[in-house]
């Protein structure tokens, strides 16, 4: 049996090496198949989605194939009585059929391979859950380049999104918020543009955070090119995702389509900056129609790159958000994964610390020990509260000065008290 | 490294006290004149000792304390914030009581010789880690590196990032309870700080103060 004229050994070899090698011949056929879709229906082809889902993606290819007038599709449409008008079958039929080619196939595949860019498809354990509230419209398949374990850290992900004519103000802000969250172990998920996009996936690579970028083109190669060393980074350390084959250029309809895919993989979305008729508009509309927390980052009044944040805080019920915390507070990472993506990475946490870098979870019950064994009025010295916490010394010691740097613990003449709540 | 040790610091003016501030800092004394500029090395350790009070009585158990709550915020207040800001470690120094010299008699001392071969062990630890640096004391490591080389262990910055957000600690503060906390990672012999390290570091600095 072939796909698309193409021996199975010959497509087990192109497929095995973007893909776990333990797949039997149906898991290589089916992502050979995925593969082969996202070059021929465009991102967001809700028929071709259907289609893929009722059929199957190798039985949709194969009829596809075989019968380039569309009439195979319908039939098999029809047995699976599949809801479709038949004037979308043919109009979708008649996208398709001219983009059918094998020479296209093969060469996003190798292409793939050269740049070590993995196919990741729904129902793959590390495929980002979210995408799955988009329905019919959902991609078809993942192109990742970069770390693709780190899919998973979608569960705790936020998109910072913007314009790319950001100013000092929006950097700014993007900045602090974007580290600020990464600190808090969420992952950081961009567009890679320039402005907005590029500053959120700096500051989380900075602050060794995880970070994704979703492209709107081909895997091979790089959009935009001035952004050729940060994508580099990105991939070293995160992961850069698109749903279009290597070789695919990014177009208009692909940025906005690119753009559903960041509102649908993340938590919530934040705006920073975004002019009255911004891309990001689009995002955070997506974000919204998919019942996402969406937040603004407010400005200026006279600003113009702040015209589309404000809009959004007016029309489309926005948060107003101006630090991370507040950030946090639309997507609260309470009872989900949040291990730190750099404890992760050396296979190490420190004791007592959260991974995930967020306040200390107490594993031990130091803190409890410690502050059931301070009164609130009456000071006590580091070895009384030692002797009746039952806890070293230096643990105690180690444990107060984290306290009063949070403010729950105070020093007084003669020892250590509890702070007032 | 020369030692400085200013006994009663908040008798001395404010000025000349806060001149230290750059020194402390840079390790080195720039002096401008019209005609030329001098710099000299000024690498130093700086210790300042303080009476809780004028009278010195405050918070002491069976001891009146003269001063009035004024007379005492304004003494204490003699060492800026900036100031205080670059001392790593504060030490509260009560007054030994007789009950105190009893128990002290039977308990385990360290001697000076015992403290002197733990600072060796961790000073030759440091000299041996930093080899391929141009410092040789935690107290030289520059910022940059601090936060980034020699980041503590992943997840243990957590509420040191926390602080620096809220402005409860400045970005030197953060950058001196990193050193800190080097140091006890030598004295402790592990290869690099962790939440425990950086907890202790800020016990000894009085982080909230």
């Amino acid at each position: 049996m072939t796909i698309l004229g193409i021996a199975d050994a010959t497509v087990a070899s192109l497929v095995r090496p973007l893909t776990d090698p333990a797949h039997d011949r149906d898991a290589v056929a089916d992502r050979f198949a995925r593969a082969t879709w996202t070059s021929i229906a465009e991102p967001g082809d809700g028929v071709a989605g259907r289609v893929v889902g009722a059929l199957g993606a190798e039985a949709a290819l194969a009829a596809l194939i075989d019968d380039r007038e569309g009439a195979l599709l319908r039939h098999a449409l029809e047995q699976h009585e599949v809801d479709l008008e038949a004037r979308e079958i043919d109009d979708a039929v008649a996208r398709w059929t001219p983009r059918i080619s094998k020479a296209d196939a093969l060469l996003a595949l190798r292409q793939a391979a050269r740049f070590a860019v993995s196919i990741v498809v729904p129902g793959d354990p590390d495929w980002p859950a979210g995408l799955d509230d988009l329905g019919d419209h959902a991609p078809i398949a993942l192109w990742v380049r970069g770390r693709r374990q780190l899919l998973s850290r979608f569960e705790t992900s936020i998109a910072i999104v913007g314009a790319r004519a950001a100013t000092g103000y929006g950097e700014h802000v993007t900045i602090e918020l974007a580290s600020g969250l990464a600190d808090r172990g969420y992952t950081i998920v961009s567009g890679a543009a320039y402005g907005i996009d590029g500053a959120a996936h700096r500051a989380a690579l900075a602050s060794r955070g995880t970070t994704i970028a979703f492209l709107a083109g081909g895997l091979d190669r790089f959009y935009p090119s001035g952004h050729d060393a940060l994508l580099a980074r990105i991939v070293e350390h995160g992961a850069a995702i698109s749903e279009v084959p290597c070789g695919g250029a990014p177009t208009k309809w692909r940025f906005l389509q690119r753009n559903r895919l960041i509102a649908a993989a993340s938590l919530a979305t934040v705006v920073v900056e975004a002019g009255a008729r911004s891309g990001s508009l689009n995002t955070a509309g997506h974000a919204a129609a998919l019942g996402r927390p969406l937040g603004a980052v407010p400005g200026p009044v006279t600003s113009s790159a702040s015209a589309g944040c404000h809009r959004l805080l007016r029309e489309y019920d926005a948060v107003c958000v101006t630090r991370a915390e507040e950030i946090a507070e639309l997507a609260p990472l309470a009872g989900r994964e949040r291990e730190s993506p750099a404890a992760a990475a050396s296979g190490s946490t420190v004791e007592g610390a959260e991974p995930g870098g967020r306040p200390a979870a107490d594993p031990a019950g130091t803190r409890i020990r410690l502050l059931d064994a301070l009164s609130p009025r009456s000071a006590r010295t580091v070895e009384k509260v030692a002797a009746m916490s039952g806890l070293a010394i230096d643990r105690v010691r180690a444990e107060l000065g984290l306290l009063a740097l949070e403010g729950l613990v105070k020093e007084r003449a003669g020892g250590w008290v509890r702070a007032a709540p | 490294m020369k030692q400085r040790s200013f006994a009663e610091a908040p008798e001395f003016a404010p000025s000349a006290l806060d001149c230290l501030r750059q020194p402390l800092e840079s390790g080195v004394i720039t002096i401008a004149r019209a005609a030329a500029t001098a710099r000299f090395p000024a690498r130093f350790q700086l210790v300042l000792a303080a009476n809780p009070c004028p009278c010195g009585n405050a918070g002491v158990r069976d001891a009146e304390c003269t001063c009035t709550p004024f007379a005492r915020r304004r003494y204490l207040g003699r060492l800026s914030g900036p100031l205080l800001d670059r001392v790593d470690i504060q030490l509260d120094v009560p007054r030994v009581t007789a009950a105190q010299l009893r128990v002290a008699a039977d308990a385990p001392v360290t001697t000076t010789a015992a403290a002197r071969e733990r600072v060796m062990a961790a000073r030759a630890r440091a000299a041996h880690r930093l080899a391929d640096h141009p410092w040789r004391l935690n107290a030289h490591a520059p910022g940059a590196w601090l936060r980034r080389e020699g980041a503590p262990a992943p997840g243990s910055t957590a509420a040191l990032d926390r602080a620096l957000e809220r402005g409860a600690l400045t970005m030197r503060g953060y950058d001196r309870v990193l050193r800190i906390a080097w140091t006890l990672a030598d004295l402790d012999g592990v290869d690099r700080p962790g939440l425990d390290q950086i907890g202790r570091a800020l016990y000894l600095r009085k982080a909230a103060a």
